[in-house]
């Protein structure tokens, strides 16, 4: 069987020899160490097979032998391969044709899981588990490494006491068996996660519960974001994975605590005004200085009068006194008050100045608000929206990235929250 | 020379050697009367339908018979096909007996 592949790979020659020794010429093919087989003769004639590369290398034979060599038949996959090339067409579709089934064939088509036990886990569950480690439909076989997969699947479920995955063709079986005591979770604890405040959710990690919020979703404060409920496992931790189809609400049977990581974008807007001009106050050069001495709770005014000649002034005091030795304090103290005439000048303030007060007003503010792990999405903006003959408005805005949930305790699975597109930001 | 090959022959008697392996004979196999293997053959003397003579170590192979077809012919050995009727050896320089 192996020599006639091989003689069909290599293409053989079926020659007819005439004339000459026959025997001579089939001694000097030996000694040539040629091989040839289905070897027949006639009276006058003897045909025999020989490969091509064989048949190349026959003329010293045929001379030698004074024997005439003809080709009768030409047979292998040299030759049909040079028919072949001359239909292009009918090469390209057996090429197709072969590829399309080798493509079809090293690809994973059909997941089926078999689930042994109390039958508290749900099949969409297991395959879900699988299609994390790489066993889905439509993924190459070569690549999913089952072992692996197996491994996987214990280690995320932990309701599974042994898996096994079979790879038949192009399906793959997952078999599963239950742990027989699973410990149904206590259905009187129920936290939700909800949001506290308003954005466009950016990301969802539900850890445990149903999330009930997707990416680009509008929420506001109070919005649920993760439910307590969970469809998926009837018993032992939840998961939820992202992609699963979801089944029917009454099929929701058992609560938890939701936990995971709801982040959003959340836009900040401030009004703030400020006077557009400030007062600066300089000396004129003009002081007068009043002596005061304090003995007891009596003052006697020994230089100066009570009552300043100036309109607008500011005041410098020192006192002098005996100092004090233990508890005993001198009662006798003097007491200078300078006081330097001042004139109020009005300056402008710059713009620049208020935009960067503005700015500095609402990161402080935002050093309150934000966690460690939240972020600005860009750098604080500022725009002068209202510009008055002596006060200025300014609007600083701003977006960040944060995280929204918050847990609230409440009592059983509640209607999932459908994002009304029509709600506004910027309400934190 | 026939001293050292019956030196040889008694060798392989003693140790109870395979004579095919050690010795320069011919194996010849017969399957039935329709195949015959010749190996270790040393070339064609005569082929026709219905007779092929071959050349051994051990003389001339005359083999007989009805449609004989030389189903491989290889350095090594040769495989006839068809009806074999009979099957001669003559000693190398004697006749086929």
């Amino acid at each position: 069987m192996l020599r006639r592949l091989i003689a069909f790979l290599l293409g053989t020659v079926r020659i007819e020899i005439t004339r000459g020794s026959f025997e001579q010429f089939l001694n000097l093919a030996l000694a040539h160490r040629l091989q040839l087989w289905d070897v027949q003769r006639t009276a006058t004639v003897m045909r025999a097979t020989l490969t091509v590369a064989d048949f190349f290398a026959l003329r010293p034979v045929a001379r030698g032998s004074r024997c005439r060599v003809h080709v009768r038949r030409r047979n292998g996959f040299p030759f049909r391969a040079q028919r072949l090339m001359a239909r292009p067409a009918l090469l390209f579709g057996f090429a197709a044709a072969l590829a399309a089934i080798l493509w079809a064939g090293s690809r994973l088509w059909v997941v089926e899981v078999r689930i042994t036990g109390p039958h508290y886990l749900d099949p969409r569950a297991v395959s879900a588990v699988a299609a994390e480690a790489g066993l889905k439909q439509g993924a190459w076989k070569s690549r999913v490494d089952l072992p692996a997969v197996a491994q996987h699947i214990q280690r995320r479920i932990e309701e599974v006491s042994w898996a096994v995955i079979r790879m038949q063709g192009t399906r793959a079986v997952i078999e599963v068996v239950e742990k027989a005591a699973v410990r149904p979770p206590n259905q009187a604890v129920c936290v939700h996660l909800v949001a506290r405040k308003s954005g466009v959710i950016e990301q969802v990690v539900p850890f445990q519960g149903e999330p009930m919020v997707r990416k680009g979703d509008i929420v506001s404060p109070g919005d649920l974001l993760v439910e307590c409920a969970f469809r998926y496992y009837a018993g032992g931790r939840p998961a939820v994975f992202p992609g699963t189809p979801l089944p029917p609400r009454q099929d929701v049977a058992r609560t938890t605590v939701a936990q995971g990581s709801v982040k959003a974008r959340v836009s900040y807007r401030q009004y703030v005004e400020y006077p557009t001009t400030r007062e600066l106050l300089t000396p004129t050069g003009r002081t007068e200085t009043i002596w005061v001495l304090k003995w007891n709770d009596r003052s006697i005014l020994l230089r100066g009068e009570n009552r300043s000649e100036f309109a607008r002034y500011e005041t410098s005091v020192r006192s002098y006194s005996l100092g004090q030795w233990r508890s005993w304090k001198s009662p006798v103290e003097l007491v200078i008050r300078d006081r330097v005439e001042v004139t109020a000048i009005r300056e402008v303030i710059p713009t620049a100045e208020l935009l960067e007060q503005a700015r500095a007003a609402l990161q402080a503010r935002l050093a309150w608000l934000l966690s460690p792990t939240d972020r600005l999405l860009q750098p604080i903006k500022t725009e002068i929206v209202d510009s008055g003959k002596e006060h200025v408005g300014i609007l600083v805005t701003v977006e960040t990235l944060e995280e929204i949930s918050s847990p609230l305790e409440g009592s059983g699975p509640v209607a999932p929250v459908s994002p009304d597109p029509s709600a506004e930001t910027g309400k934190p | 020379m026939q001293r050292r090959n019956g030196l040889r022959d008694r060798l392989v008697s003693l140790l109870e050697l395979p004579g095919d392996a050690m010795l320069d004979v011919a194996r010849i196999t017969l399957v039935g009367d329709m195949e015959i293997v010749i190996e270790n053959h040393r070339g064609l003397v005569e082929y026709t339908p219905n007779r092929v003579a071959l050349t051994t170590p051990d003389g001339l192979l005359t083999i007989e018979g009805e449609e004989l077809k030389i189903a491989a012919i290889s350095p090594e050995q040769v495989i006839l096909l068809g009806r074999v009727r009979g099957m001669r050896y003559a000693p190398p320089g004697g006749e086929a007996s």
